[in-house]
C-alpha cells in the first residue's frame, strides 16, 4: 500500500494519501446508494366534479364523509364520519369497519380552512389504509355534496 | 540475491504517486460534495413532507416532466420552481398539457404545516385546469406514535 519516499529526501516527511482516498470513495459510493435508494413516497387522491344529478337522500345513505373539523389554536382538529364524532385513535377501526361490507370503496374528506395538511394527509393515509380505492377532496363549502 | 525494489530512480521518477493521489483526492472530494448536496427532492422548492404511517410508492413522482405544484408554509403557491398565483397555476397547468405524453396529474407537495385552505385553493385551480387526479407527496413515519 504505501510508498517510499526515502532517498527524496530534499521534500520531508509526506502524507500517505491512499487510505484516504480509500475513505472518500466509500463514502461516495454510499452516498450515491444513499440517492439511489430514496423513494418518493405519495398518497393519491381526486377532486371530484359536483354532481347536480344525486338527489340528498341518496348521497346521504350511500357516501361517506370524513370531516376534519377545527377546534383552537394548537390544539388537534376533531373528527366526523358522516357527522358522527371520532376519535383519532378510532379512526383505522372504524373505517376498516365501515368498508368492510361495502362494495363501493369511495370516501370523501373534507376539512376546515385552517387545519394544518397534516391532519388532512392523516386522514386520507388511513382512508387508503382501511381499503378505500378512492378518496375525493371536498373543497367547496357544505352545501355541495354530503349534506 | 534478492533484488530490491524501486531501484533505479530513472524508471519511477516520471510518475509522481503523491502528486497524482492528491489530485485524484480532490476529484473524488468534489464528487462526494456534489452527492452531498443533491437530494432526492432536488428541483423545486422544499417543504417539510406530512409525515404518514402507510404511503405508497410513487417511482413516477421523481420524473422530470411531472407537474409538481408546492404549497409552502406560509401559504405561497411553486408550480415547479416559479411562483404563482390562481390564475398562473391554471395557464402552467394549460401549457403544460399540451406536451403529449405527459401524466394527467398534479403531483402536490404540501407543507405539513400549510393550511387546508391554501391546498384547497391550489385543488380549485388544478380542477379548473381539467384535472381531476392529484397525488400528495408524503414522507414515511417509522414509528407508531401518535399523532402530533
Amino acid at each position: 500500500m504505501g510508498f517510499s519516499v526515502s532517498g527524496g529526501g530534499v521534500r520531508g516527511p509526506q502524507i500517505n494519501v491512499t487510505p484516504l482516498i480509500d475513505v472518500l470513495l466509500t463514502l461516495i459510493v454510499m452516498f450515491m446508494l444513499a440517492v439511489a435508494m430514496d423513494q418518493e413516497h405519495g398518497e393519491t387522491a381526486q377532486i371530484p366534479q359536483p354532481d347536480q344529478k344525486q338527489t340528498a337522500e341518496e348521497k346521504e345513505s350511500r357516501t361517506v364523509v370524513i370531516e376534519v373539523v377545527w377546534t383552537t389554536k394548537d390544539a388537534p382538529p376533531t373528527l366526523k364520519i358522516n357527522r358522527e364524532d371520532v376519535r383519532w385513535d378510532d379512526l383505522d377501526a372504524r373505517l376498516a369497519r365501515i368498508y368492510l361490507t361495502r362494495v363501493e370503496k369511495v370516501a370523501f374528506v373534507r376539512g376546515d380552512a385552517d387545519v394544518d395538511f397534516q391532519y388532512v394527509a392523516e386522514v386520507i393515509d388511513a382512508a387508503h389504509h382501511a381499503g378505500v380505492q378512492r378518496v375525493g377532496l371536498l373543497t367547496q363549502g357544505r352545501e355541495v355534496a354530503g349534506e | 540475491m534478492p533484488r530490491k525494489p524501486f531501484r533505479s530512480p530513472k524508471l519511477f521518477s516520471d510518475f509522481n504517486t503523491l502528486q497524482f493521489a492528491s489530485v485524484m483526492g480532490m476529484v473524488v472530494f468534489v464528487l462526494l460534495l456534489s452527492f452531498m448536496t443533491i437530494s432526492p427532492h432536488g428541483q423545486g422548492v422544499s417543504a417539510d413532507l406530512p409525515k404518514v404511517l402507510h404511503p405508497v410508492s410513487m417511482p413516477l413522482a421523481l420524473r422530470e416532466d411531472v407537474m409538481k405544484v408546492t404549497i409552502l408554509r406560509n401559504g405561497r403557491v411553486y408550480f415547479g420552481t416559479d411562483r404563482v398565483d390562481g390564475a398562473a397555476l391554471q395557464h402552467g397547468i394549460a401549457e403544460h398539457l399540451k406536451d403529449r405524453g405527459v401524466e394527467r396529474k398534479v403531483y402536490i407537495v404540501a407543507d405539513m404545516r400549510a393550511k387546508w385552505g391554501a391546498v384547497k385553493i391550489v385543488l380549485d385551480g388544478v380542477r379548473s385546469a381539467g384535472i381531476l387526479r392529484v397525488a400528495f407527496l408524503v414522507d414515511q413515519r417509522r414509528s407508531t406514535a401518535s399523532l402530533p
